[in-house]
Parts: structure tokens; C-alpha cells; sequence
């Protein structure tokens, strides 16, 4: 064997992990002509955007749908080459204590006019408080469509988001006295983001619902591992270099300015632009030597709360999904919508009734699985400390009781049989979330939108929350918050922030 | 008429406005009052580092002979080496991709079946892993020439998909065994029958003959211990009559539609396979003769051979970690042995095309597979995505693949 070469000449910027943000910021850069190199500590890029086979079927890990606002539009726009799916229906939503099984339509209109019919003499309240929530949407295309937002048009035309603001999801349904039916079939998709409606930022809640109920959602063919398998494809196309199995272990700055970063492997790379797709966490606890870390990063970290896991049931059914029953896309199921309590269970994986999002893949996408088949997959939110009491030579016998009770409180909601038709089954837990993506605890989204930690703050505070030249952050920590959409277009803000910082 | 605009109030119109003005100070006010200790990853990265090391540092404890050619290595933690000296848990069925060293200081990864149950290994913190040593058996040679108690060694976390799963798998099993295709089922039927109750199952074990029978002394006692649960069926294809003495009910032949149908009756069964490739094949077929119908089948395959059998060389260019190599290779060995060969140590685990480890881009040339790999992702497939564990190289390549995954030692 002969070394024909070392690779050229030192990159410009790096990007340390290749989940959609670090891949989306890659390709701005790269596409920008900045010689970019991207580092992925697992064996392929993607982080959460990725796939997995088991037998004949090949499962999605993660991406229950992609809301058809601006993600949607960037993978589409560019020449990515991915087709997508239309998803059929918003959610059904079933509450086996309270008796309802209510189907939720796309389009805002249908959506009110259902709940409506559920709720009677609901109407002024659920108008009223969809209507905040399509301001909120609006004031966020408004803010993020502009480099300086004017008080002014704020004040004027979104009066109401800057009332709800700093509120809570639960203090605007107060405020317009929205019934607690209407809550019920309103709420379900907080479990998205895994804080309860009295902790959750309104905006960033109201922002998502309602443009997931307004302008609907799409799935990509072949999984979400087409998305990474795209950005990664035109990256290399653009210039980019994308290295795996390549851990950073450490970040090297020199005076408050990003200097470096050392490899597992001992090799390391100069350089002076450093996008980090992993949590400040991380970044200030483990790769920056602490001596070189300020108190006020430190405090920064600690005061945020990494959010929520997830358990996830992933089954391959030998049956299609007529024969089973498996009539809708999306199904939350619950014993009721009492978000409060709903996640103090989360921290229970013995809770008989929790509250679960499934998602029947076949329904949208025919071409799922093999015909014939079908693959359904259920998740309910978990915490680190649910897990904290499994020993680890008793850890596979405790994801098969997990997942057990999820397939059975699936099939007395709905009334259909699906454990004799498993032909797999996978199930993933925080652990394999943190050993194929080594995110915080497993956590699978970053830290909690609270008012304070939404995204506005967020957004505000950025210069201020800047500790090292040269560092940016993207992923469901950073700005955007989390959520496949979000965490990519993250990655394109942070690649426009190196690039200014960069002078070109 | 004009509708009233909506002016929703929460605490007040100047109190709304006011809050939000302030709940960036707010942010920073709670950020202020935080500690600014380093924090631990709690509860998870324990579970992680225990289930999922990134390597296994071990030594060989004990080296025991099962026959004449039939050796088993008991591995266990290497205590100048491993941190917490605690073997990763595994499911029985599943196997530890090995580090072998060649004499001229080459690695090659191996995946072995674990043959002790998960008890067991528990109880000694040790791996069984057995290997048949056969003549034209490379790596398995290697090993016993130079493994020896003590000899340090480097192994994956247990891996593969070959065991019981009791949502998915009916309680009643079928163990199908060709040659060394036995070691897995001496941890699955061990775990069911001594370490599990209501699970049943019958073992047919195909071998060459009564000297290839591994474990027969286990499984016969396993037999005569849960006569209500377990059935052992040998099936011997070389003619030696005198084995019918040493163990009564022995089979001749193959593992045909006849032996198949007498080993199943009208239980649910799931159908459990492991041995070499035309084994499966062949059970494929005798299985259709039968009126028995499996609910669940799962397969081991065994490892797609890599050694150059002509010589037909093509020259593959590899970028790797940041380098890029050129190295000779052949067009019927598989592109990971010329990897290995030139010494790269690119990652790999199954070694049969499904579990992705060893995935990489072909850039430029033809590959072929001469059984297409498993775990080849739909959107790979379309966009120059391979596993050079089965490709084999039919032109000149140009290929980038993961660096080898720094471990701290």
C-alpha cells in the first residue's frame, strides 16, 4: 500500500457533527466555497436523520412528519432530489378516560370547524385563541424574514405576540377562556416538544401547531436517511469534506478564540471557524479545558434544562395495514389531556397509561415497506431519570416491558390486533439515542422552550450568549430550537454567522 | 360591520408588554443565580458506557478443547486495560466482532457467535466464544497457534440480531445448526431452558460427524435434564454406524424434509437458522416439502469469504481520515479483506453486508455482491453508498470510507 496524499490544505471552518443542522450548515458553507470539514463521531452522517434495517423492513428512527413551512420549502428549493409525501391527516386523537376519539383535518379552517362541532358553543374562544396562534406563525416568518425587525410593524400587526410573548401556552387559553374540551383536542401536540402547556413558551408551541395544522406536513421517501444521504451527496459536490468516525475530543481556543480541535485519534486540525451541532453542554463541559471556560458559560449551561427523551417501538407487521385495522397516519393516545400530569409520568416507565404518539408510515407512504407489510412506530416521552434504576444486565427486559404496554395500550385504544403480527421489533431508549448520536443523556431534543429559553430569547440573547470567537452553535439547542426543521435551518444561520465573521 | 380586533390580555396591557420586554433579563437573571459547576451526564452515559463500550479490552482466561478441532476461548475483562473490568451484557444469540492479529501484524475482525448464556457470563464476567478449527480455516488457525492464556485482545460490544424476542417470537422454538453453526444455540438453549421457564424447543444439529458434534455432551444432558421442554436431534452426514450406540436417535444424512417433519408438530413455532450458506439454501427448499409452516424465521448467515481464490488484481485508491492510499486488490476477495490486508483496520462487525458498520462511498468503479447486502439502506443504494464487507471489486475502484474509530486505550 502506497500514501498517495495527505488531504489538501487546511479547512477553513469545521463542523463538528453531521446531524441536519451540521450537515445544512456544511453545505452553506461549502456552496459559500469555504473549504469546510465536516467531523461525525459515528460511522455516517445524519445524527437523528438516519435509518435502520431490521429483516425485510427498513425503519425511520425519528421523523414523524416535516410541517410544510420553511424547512420543507429549503429541501425542496435546493437540489436536494428528495421526494416527499403528503401526510394524510393531522392526528387522530383518542382519550380513553374522556371518551373521545376525534379526528383532526389539515387546514386551519376544517381544523376549527371540527373542534368546534366536538365542543359546542366553543366558538368565540377557539377562533380567538387559533387566531393568536396564527399570529404568533406570522410574527416569526415577519422576524425571521428581516435583519431588523421594526417596533413599530411589531406593535401595530403583532400586538398579540408580543402580549403572549412570554407566556406560557396555558395562560393564553385562560386569557380567551378557552373550555377544557377544546384544550383537549386543541393540545395533543405538545408532546412534540415535551413540556407541559404551563411550562411551554406559547409562541414557539402556538408557531408550531399552528403551522402544522395550516399548511400540513410531508415525510421523505426512503426515511430521513434520504435527507442526510442528500446533503451529504451535495456537499462533497460543492468542495466539503465529511470525516466519520472522527470524534472531537477536544476544542482548542487560544484568548477567547476558537483555535482548533484534537481528534480522538490524537490528529489535530487548525482552524479558527467552528460550528458545533452538540450542546453547549458538551462544548463547555467536556471539549473546551476548563480552565479556559468563563463562570458565565458555565452558568449558562447549568440554568437550561436538556428536554425530553423518547421511547420508541419500532414494529414490522406482516399484514397490510387494511387487514389491521391501521385506518390513520397519526395517533396520540392518552388517558386525557392533562399535560401536567401527563409529564410527571414521563419520568415512569411503569406508567400504565401514558401518553404515546404512533405513527403508521404505510398510510402516507404505501412504499414503507414490503407489500403486504406495514410498519407502525410508538413513542412516549422518557426522562434520564426513568432509566436510573435498570441495571444493565436487566436493560433489554426492561425496553420489552416498555414496549409491551405501549403495543398494548395501542391496541385497547384502538381496538385493533397487532402483537401476532410482529415479524420485528425494534426499541430504542435515551441510551441508544446517546450511543448513536451522544446526545446529552439521549436527550432528543435540546433544551426546554420555556418563555425565558424560547426562541426569542433565544434569538435576542445570541450576541450576548457569544463566549468564544469563532464558535457557533446549531441543532435543536441553538436558536431555532429543536425539531427536524428547525435544527437544519439552524445550520444555515450559524454558516451565515462564520461566513460574516470570516469576511467574505 | 367591522369585527372588534382581538386584543388578548394576559396579566394587563402594560403588564404583557412589560413582561415581554423583560424576560430576556429574565433569562440572564436565571442564569446569574446558577451554579457554575461542571455538570455529570447523570443515569444514561452509565448505561450506555456498560451496554455499548466502545471497545472491550480482554484477555483469554481459559482455552478448553471441545474435540479435537473444536476450541473454546473464555474472555474476560483485561485488568491492566478495562476501566470498570465488567463485561458488556449481551442477548443470547449474539456475537463480539474480534480483533485477531495476524503473525505479520495485520488485524482482522471476526464475528464469533457467544456460546455461554448471558448467565453464565454474568456469573464469571467472561465470554465463551468457540471456534472450529478446520484445515482450510484461516483465522481460526491463527488463534490457536498464538492465542494463549493471557493474550490481549480487543472486541466489539455484542451485537447481531440473532435472538429470542418474546413480543416477536412465538415461546416455542425451532434450532436449525450446521457445523460451527452450533455455537449461538449453546447460549439460546441454555438461556431458555435454565435461565427462562415456558419456553420450549427443539435443536437439530447437522455435523460431518460424531467428532464434529460440538457440545453433543451439553446438549444430550440439556435433553435428559427438561425432557417435557427439549429435543435434541443430531444429524450426522458421514456414514459412522457406531455412533448410534453413543447417542441414541442420531440421524443420517441431512437435515432433510423428512428430519424436519419429524421435528415439528402443530405448535407455533419460530424457526431459528445458523450455519453456512448452503445450509440455508437447503432447508429453504426441504422446508417447502414439509406441511409445517414457521410463524417467525430468523437466519445467521455466516461471514462472505474474502480470500482471493485466482488472481485477477485491481488497484483501489481509499480515502480515509483525512489520507488517501492506493492498494492492490483482487477481483474475488471482497474490497474490505484488501482493506484489512493493507493494513487500513477499517471498521466492520457482521461481515455479511447487514449491519452497516463498514459502510463507505464508491466514488468511482464497478462492485459487484454476490449476494445482495441486507442492510443496504433504500436511499445508499441510489446515491454510491456500499458495504465493502460484501462487495467485491470488478473494476479499478476509487472508494472513501470511516477511519478506524479512535479508542482510548
Amino acid at each position: 500500500m502506497t500514501e498517495e496524499s495527505r488531504s489538501g490544505s487546511a479547512p477553513e471552518a469545521i463542523v463538528i457533527g453531521s446531524g441536519l443542522g451540521g450537515l445544512c450548515a456544511g453545505y452553506e458553507l461549502a456552496v459559500k466555497g469555504v473549504r469546510v470539514l465536516i467531523l461525525e463521531r459515528h460511522n455516517m452522517p445524519g445524527g437523528f436523520a438516519t435509518s435502520f434495517i431490521r429483516g425485510r423492513f427498513e425503519f425511520e428512527p425519528s421523523l414523524h412528519e416535516l410541517s410544510a413551512t420553511a424547512a420543507y420549502e429549503y429541501l425542496r428549493d435546493n437540489t436536494f432530489d428528495i421526494n416527499f409525501r403528503k401526510v394524510p391527516e393531522a392526528y387522530r386523537l383518542i382519550l380513553t378516560e374522556k371518551n373521545v376519539d376525534f379526528r383532526a383535518p389539515f387546514g386551519m379552517e376544517e381544523f376549527r370547524k371540527s373542534v368546534i362541532r366536538a365542543v359546542p358553543g366553543s366558538d368565540k374562544p377557539v377562533n380567538d385563541f387559533m387566531k393568536i396562534c396564527e399570529e404568533s406563525y406570522q410574527a416569526f416568518s415577519y422576524l425571521g424574514g428581516t435583519s431588523s425587525p421594526s417596533p413599530g410593524v411589531l406593535f401595530r400587526q403583532y400586538g398579540n405576540f408580543l402580549r403572549t410573548g412570554a407566556a406560557v401556552t396555558d395562560e393564553v387559553a385562560d386569557a380567551v377562556k378557552l373550555p377544557q374540551k377544546a384544550r383537549d383536542l386543541i393540545y395533543p401536540y405538545w408532546c412534540y416538544l415535551g413540556t407541559s402547556t404551563d411550562k411551554v413558551s406559547f409562541s414557539l408551541w402556538a408557531s408550531m401547531v399552528y403551522s402544522y395544522l395550516n399548511f400540513g406536513a410531508y415525510i421523505p421517501d426512503k426515511k430521513s436517511h434520504s435527507l442526510s444521504v442528500a446533503f451529504v451527496r451535495e456537499i462533497r459536490k460543492a468542495g466539503g469534506q465529511i470525516r466519520c468516525n472522527a470524534e472531537v475530543e477536544k476544542l482548542l481556543t487560544h484568548n477567547r478564540q476558537i483555535d482548533g480541535v484534537t481528534l480522538r485519534s490524537g490528529e489535530t486540525i487548525r482552524c479558527r471557524h467552528v460550528i458545533s451541532n452538540i450542546s453547549p453542554h458538551h462544548v463547555y463541559g467536556n471539549l473546551i479545558d476548563s480552565s479556559e471556560v468563563p463562570a458565565r458559560a458555565s452558568r449558562m449551561v447549568n440554568a437550561r434544562t436538556p428536554g425530553v427523551s423518547f421511547f420508541v417501538v419500532y414494529l414490522g407487521l406482516d399484514a397490510d395495514r387494511e387487514s389491521l385495522g391501521l385506518t390513520d397516519y397519526s395517533y396520540f393516545i392518552a388517558p386525557h389531556m392533562d399535560t401536567v400530569r401527563l409529564a410527571e409520568g414521563f419520568g415512569n416507565r411503569h406508567n400504565p397509561e401514558p401518553m404515546q404518539a404512533t405513527v403508521c408510515l404505510n398510510a402516507a407512504d404505501e412504499s414503507a415497506s414490503p407489500p403486504g407489510t406495514t410498519i407502525l412506530s410508538i413513542s412516549a416521552a422518557t426522562t434520564p431519570e426513568a432509566w436510573k434504576d435498570v441495571n444493565p444486565w436487566n436493560y433489554h427486559r426492561a425496553k420489552e416491558e416498555f414496549a409491551e404496554l405501549l403495543i398494548r395500550q395501542f391496541e385497547k385504544a384502538t381496538g385493533t390486533e397487532i402483537r401476532s403480527h410482529i415479524e420485528e421489533i425494534e426499541t430504542a431508549s435515551p441510551v441508544t439515542f446517546s450511543r448513536y448520536t451522544a446526545a446529552w443523556n439521549g436527550t432528543v431534543y435540546g433544551y426546554e422552550a420555556t418563555p425565558w429559553d424560547g426562541i426569542i430569547p433565544r434569538v435576542l440573547a445570541d450576541k450576548k450568549e457569544s463566549y468564544f470567537k469563532g464558535l457557533h452553535f446549531c441543532g435543536g439547542n441553538a436558536s431555532r430550537t429543536y425539531g427536524f426543521g428547525s435544527s437544519m435551518l439552524s445550520g444555515k444561520t450559524a454558516a451565515e454567522k462564520a461566513v460574516s465573521e470570516m469576511g467574505i | 360591520m367591522k369585527e372588534k380586533p382581538l386584543k388578548v390580555s394576559i396579566r394587563g396591557p402594560v403588564r404583557d408588554i412589560l413582561r415581554f420586554a423583560t424576560h430576556i433579563s429574565d433569562r440572564h437573571r436565571i442564569f446569574r443565580d446558577s451554579s457554575p459547576e461542571r455538570q455529570e451526564e447523570k443515569y444514561i452515559l452509565r448505561l450506555r458506557k456498560a451496554l455499548h463500550p466502545e471497545a472491550q479490552f480482554l484477555t483469554v482466561e481459559s482455552i478448553s478443547h471441545e474435540n479435537d478441532s473444536t476450541i473454546t476461548y473464555s474472555l474476560a475483562p483485561n485488568p491492566y486495560r478495562n476501566k470498570n473490568n465488567t463485561i458488556a451484557p449481551f442477548r443470547a444469540g449474539q456475537y463480539l466482532s474480534v480483533d485477531v492479529e495476524m503473525e505479520n501484524g495485520q488485524v482482522i475482525s471476526r464475528p464469533y457467535s457467544i456460546s455461554s448464556t448471558p448467565k453464565e457470563s454474568r456469573g464469571k464476567n467472561a465470554y465463551d466464544i468457540t471456534v472450529k478449527t478446520s484445515p482450510g480455516a484461516f483465522i481460526p488457525g491463527i488463534m490457536k497457534r498464538t492465542w494463549k492464556i493471557g493474550t490481549e485482545l480487543t472486541v466489539s460490544d455484542p451485537w447481531g440480531q440473532f435472538f429470542h424476542n418474546p413480543l416477536r417470537d412465538p415461546a416455542h422454538l425451532l434450532c436449525i445448526a450446521g457445523g460451527s453453526g452450533i455455537t449461538p444455540f449453546r447460549s439460546i438453549i441454555g438461556d431458555r431452558l435454565r435461565d427462562k421457564s415456558n419456553y420450549t424447543a427443539v435443536l437439530i444439529q447437522g455435523a460431518a460427524n460424531r467428532e464434529e458434534l460440538i457440545f453433543s455432551e451439553y446438549f444430550m444432558n440439556m435433553a435428559n435434564e427438561y425432557p417435557e421442554r427439549f429435543r435434541w436431534i443430531p444429524v450426522l452426514s458421514d456414514d459412522t454406524p457406531e455412533t448410534d450406540k453413543e447417542i441414541p436417535g442420531v440421524f443420517r444424512g441431512l437435515i432433510d424434509a423428512e428430519i424436519l417433519s419429524e421435528a415439528t408438530d402443530s405448535r407455533e413455532t419460530g424457526v431459528f437458522i445458523c450455519g453456512p450458506e448452503a445450509l440455508h439454501r437447503f432447508i429453504d427448499t426441504e422446508l417447502e416439502k414439509t406441511e409445517f409452516k414457521a410463524v417467525r424465521l430468523r437466519r445467521e448467515d455466516y461471514g462472505i469469504q474474502g480470500h482471493p481464490e485466482g488472481r485477477s488484481p485491481v488497484n483501489i485508491t481509499v480515502k480515509t481520515a483525512g489520507s488517501t492510499f492506493l492498494l492492490p486488490a483482487d477481483r474475488d476477495e471482497t474490497v474490505l479483506t484488501a482493506l484489512e490486508r493493507a493494513g487500513l483496520e477499517p471498521p466492520s462487525r457482521c461481515r455479511t453486508g447487514n449491519c452497516g458498520w463498514c459502510r463507505g462511498s464508491l466514488l468511482e468503479g464497478k462492485i459487484r455482491y454476490d449476494r445482495e447486502p441486507g442492510g443496504l439502506r433504500a436511499a445508499d443504494r441510489t446515491n454510491g453508498f456500499f458495504h465493502p464487507c460484501s462487495a467485491k471489486p470488478e473494476t479499478d475502484l476509487i472508494i472513501e470510507i470511516p477511519g478506524k474509530p479512535g479508542i482510548h486505550h
